[in-house]
């Protein structure tokens, strides 16, 4: 199928169209490294409470890790912001048109955030009231949960729908966006990743000297390793999924440049999970840390480069096309004002002034032979013959003369348009 | 007529922006941009005074509307960028270009007031003693922060009903500085204060038992401080109301009371007044007699106020019709500019989401739905909210609805109702949606609830 193609707003770019990519990429790390702690954190404190129902401890350190969700989500929020203004203004003609054909999937995505947090927020307030009522408090979490799997959904259904105006006449629903290519592997791999992120955060966090946790019999170091061997399985997990990514794009967003991008992430992955692999062996996990972080750093960052390559790839070609028809477009309403401008354009004899304001305020409702809205005015017209102040009055403010039609508006205008319009409907009238 | 269509067919398009937006106005004005400066400076009294109990009741009021303010709060603002982008993209389209770098900003300023509140909410224990000092400023830059938010955004509200000298300029600070932007914002700044005394007025007997000192205490307090506020936001509504541009205060009656109550406009203003009495009369008697009440009658002028900004909100909404970007842009997405050009050339010619491009005696009536879809289905609806139908019976009660008499309609429909654009298609367009619409009066059409109708 052709692509779709609109025309743009036709208003210029804010600033330069890099400045605007930099602001993107930039604000879209930073919202997606706290989404990821959101949802990630929400998964590890369901997992964790599951595993104090048997050993106690663990669900202390479900409880540090609830009490950082707080911070965590409401940071994904606000630095979502600047990204989802920025990508409006820069691909407005993609994005709303995916936006849109998404509707009301799209936006559920507020509802569910609000409940998302209201459930996040019962969970972590009733930890010491529910104490008695385990069930109850998992079913809060696990709601929750739910809700926070389901919106990251909606989003790359959409980011991804953007992409492909060539699929845009086939989409009748959400559900039909869904099984365009690549939207499953990159749902699976952003899951992947927000565990493997979520898991390096709570080693660091519960690893700082600083730190001020308690987990009673549990051992810290425990812990620590509990948390690399999240990461660990996480980051394993997301090369394979990252490679079903790529095996499902379709072949035309596949650059020479993108492939240069993912060689190099291939590349450092290894070091990350090697050095992951002996922190989780380690009798004093914790040393490695740094390393690795700051290899998954530079991976992430690739990662938002690479997704960036994609996009333009992908939307070049669509842009060019939208561009030059919103070029066409403007031309044309040009002449067309040209057209008007001229002497004699809008053609016809000249009308007097009084059928010009009738033409605007009346004729809508009146015309001088037959009932159109109000009555004919060669009928009502008699009872003025002589009288012309209480026409000019009635026009001014209406009154109700007859029960079968409805009341006509009062019309406010100028003194001597309403003395023109009274003169004309006076004259025309049979 | 470059974007698929979205119609929420009985609820209307309008109904659900406005919902989203008057809840976001409530929860930001009173949880937010006034509350925040009221517990700051009770705070700051409290701690001088020596209040513990104060400052407990101070903590209570503040995690209520932090859990309001960083759920309900912060996403229905960003369901109002969901709600217009699905609902009428070019126009949001068109807004968010004129107005990247204040939105830009508004965000670094909103990134701030998130950590702010958070910080101010999470330490209020921990921060006490010799530390409040330090607390208490944390608060006061929180207040400040939400402030600047609603001064930025107030400035967009302004441009959509009067963009002053942005059409010759063209730049962002000719938008911003509006006309109507000044006294909005202090209209604004001093509602928020006064809801927010009603909000806590309310709040407070959740947290206070009866008939103790310290619920004498914020009853009196939240209500003196309500109607303190009460007199700056009289007069800059005022000072707001003459702001309205002429041309558009013919659409108040209908813009105050919608076209069924347009005919009572004294009589519903007298209630709106009414209403705000109720309010003042209750802060009165929560002033002067505080103990002598059920708890519950204090959560009245917090109702009522919701009650006016609703109402206010709705106003400001529809008195800028028949454009959704004064004077630049339609409430159809069609731009004056493009009028001439459309009705020579046809609506259907030039718009992408359609099935139907040349009109025939065969489809002209899938020709006038796709019209209706393409030019009026942004505020009207077939048979739910500000409904075609409904208008059209009001229209030619108990009589055919005939298509030429509807056509003509049509024809000078924007010199007939002050508050509708120009009809912004050709003479076939213009027939064949005259025809659709008189076909409804026997048959009852069901538009899809979701997008993609017509494509090409």
């Amino acid at each position: 199928m052709d692509a779709i193609v609109p025309k743009d707003v036709l208003l210029p770019l804010p600033a330069p169209f890099w400045l605007l990519v930099a602001l993107l990429l930039i604000s879209f790390l930073a919202h997606i490294l706290f989404v990821n702690l959101m949802v990630g954190s929400s998964l590890l404190v369901l997992w964790t409470e599951i595993k104090g129902l048997k050993k106690k401890d663990w669900d202390k350190v479900s409880h540090a890790i609830a009490a950082t969700i707080t911070v965590n989500k409401s940071l994904a929020v606000v630095l979502g912001v600047a990204p989802l203004l920025t990508i409006s203004v820069l691909y407005t003609a993609q994005f709303y048109s995916s936006s849109t054909l998404l509707g009301t999937a799209w936006l559920l995505v507020i509802p569910l955030v609000i409940l998302a947090f209201l459930f996040t927020y019962a969970h972590k307030y009733s930890w010491d009231g529910l104490h008695g009522s385990k069930g109850v408090h998992l079913a809060l979490i696990s709601v929750a949960c739910g809700l926070f799997l389901s919106i990251p959904f909606i989003f790359l259904t959409n980011i991804n729908l953007m992409l492909y105006p060539e699929h845009w006449g086939e989409i009748r629903s959400f559900w039909d966006a869904i099984w365009l290519p690549n939207v499953l592997p990159r749902y699976f791999h952003f899951l992947m990743a927000s565990l493997a992120l979520t898991g390096l955060f709570f080693v660091y966090n519960f690893g700082r000297k600083s730190a001020d946790v308690d987990f009673g019999g549990l051992k810290r170091h425990d812990v620590t390793r509990a948390f690399y061997g999240v990461a660990l399985a996480a980051t394993a997990a997301q090369v394979l999924f990252g490679l079903l990514v790529f095996f499902t794009l379709p072949a035309h967003v596949i650059s020479l440049q993108l492939i240069g991008t993912l060689t190099l992430v291939l590349a450092l992955v290894p070091f990350a999970l090697w050095w992951l692999w002996r922190e989780v062996r380690a009798d004093e996990p914790g040393k490695r840390l740094r390393p690795v972080a700051a290899i998954l750093t530079i991976v992430v960052s690739l990662m938002v480069w690479a997704r960036h390559e994609i996009r333009e790839t992908a939307v070049i070609p669509h842009r060019a096309m939208v561009a030059a028809k919103t070029l066409e477009y403007q031309a044309q309403v040009a002449a067309a004002q040209d057209y008007l401008l001229m002497p004699g354009g809008l053609g016809g004899v000249p009308a007097s002034a009084g059928s010009l304001v009738f033409t605007r305020r009346c004729a809508s409702c009146h015309s001088f032979e037959r009932r159109l809205v109000g009555p004919a005015l060669n009928e009502v017209v008699a009872s003025y013959r002589g009288n012309p102040q209480s026409l000019s009055g009635w026009i001014v403010k209406p009154g109700r003369k007859r029960a079968d039609y409805p009341v006509m508006p009062p019309q406010e205008m100028p003194k001597d348009e309403l003395q023109q319009l009274v003169d004309y409907v006076l004259q025309t009238a049979g | 007529m470059d974007f698929p269509i979205f119609q929420a067919d009985f609820f209307g398009n309008r109904l659900l922006i406005a919902l989203i937006a008057i809840v976001h106005v409530i929860v930001n004005h009173s949880f937010a941009v006034g509350m925040m400066p009221l517990l700051a400076f009770m705070e700051w009294w409290a701690h001088r005074t020596g209040r513990a109990d104060w400052d407990k009741l101070l903590y209570q009021i503040l995690g209520v509307a932090f859990i309001v303010t960083t759920s309900v709060g912060a996403l229905t603002g960003v369901g109002i960028w969901f709600s217009t982008s699905v609902v009428n993209p070019a126009a949001i389209g068109s807004l968010l270009r004129v107005f990247y770098w204040a939105w830009f900003s508004e965000w670094v300023v909103f990134v701030c007031e998130v950590g702010l509140i958070l910080i101010y909410f999470l330490t209020w224990k921990r921060m006490a003693g010799a530390r409040k000092s330090a607390h208490i400023r944390i608060g006061i830059a929180l207040g400040l922060m939400s402030w600047l938010t609603m001064a930025i955004i107030t400035a967009v509200l302004g441009f959509m009903m009067n963009p002053g000298s942005w059409p010759q300029q063209q730049d962002l600070l000719a938008g911003f500085l509006n006309p109507a932007y000044i006294p909005q914002l202090l209209f604004r700044t001093s509602a928020a204060m006064l809801m927010a005394g009603s909000l806590a007025l309310a709040l407070c007997t959740a947290f206070t038992r009866k008939r103790t000192a310290l619920r004498t205490e914020a009853v009196r307090t939240f209500a003196g401080w309500s109607l303190f506020w009460t007199v700056p936001v009289c007069v800059w509504a005022l000072v707001y109301y003459q702001a309205i541009p002429l041309e558009m205060m013919v659409n108040l009656p209908v813009a105050f009371g919608t076209q069924a109550w347009a005919g009572n406009y004294n009589l519903l203003l007298m209630s709106t007044l009414g209403v705000g009495l109720v309010g003042i009369v209750f802060n009165l008697w929560a002033l002067l007699k505080p103990a002598r009440a059920y708890s519950f009658v204090w959560i009245m002028p917090f109702l009522c106020v919701c009650l006016l900004v609703s109402q206010f909100e709705r106003t400001r909404q529809f008195i800028r019709k028949p454009y959704v970007l004064a004077y630049y842009m339609y409430s159809n997405g069609v731009r004056p500019h493009e009028s001439a050009y459309l009705v020579k050339t046809g609506l259907l010619a030039n718009s992408v989401w359609t099935t139907t491009r040349t009109i025939s005696a065969e489809n002209r009536i899938q020709a006038g739905r796709e019209v209706f879809l393409i030019a009026c289905s942004r505020c009207h609806t077939l048979n739910g909210a500000n409904s075609v139908t409904t208008n059209l019976s009001r229209l030619y009660p108990g009589q055919p609805w005939n298509p030429e008499t509807i056509e003509s309609y049509i024809r000078n429909i924007h010199g007939a109702r002050a508050y509708m654009p120009p009809f912004p298609g050709n003479a076939a367009e213009r027939a064949a949606l005259a025809a659709y619409l008189s076909k409804l009066q026997t048959t009852s059409d069901r538009l899809p609830s979701n997008a993609s109708i017509g494509r090409n």
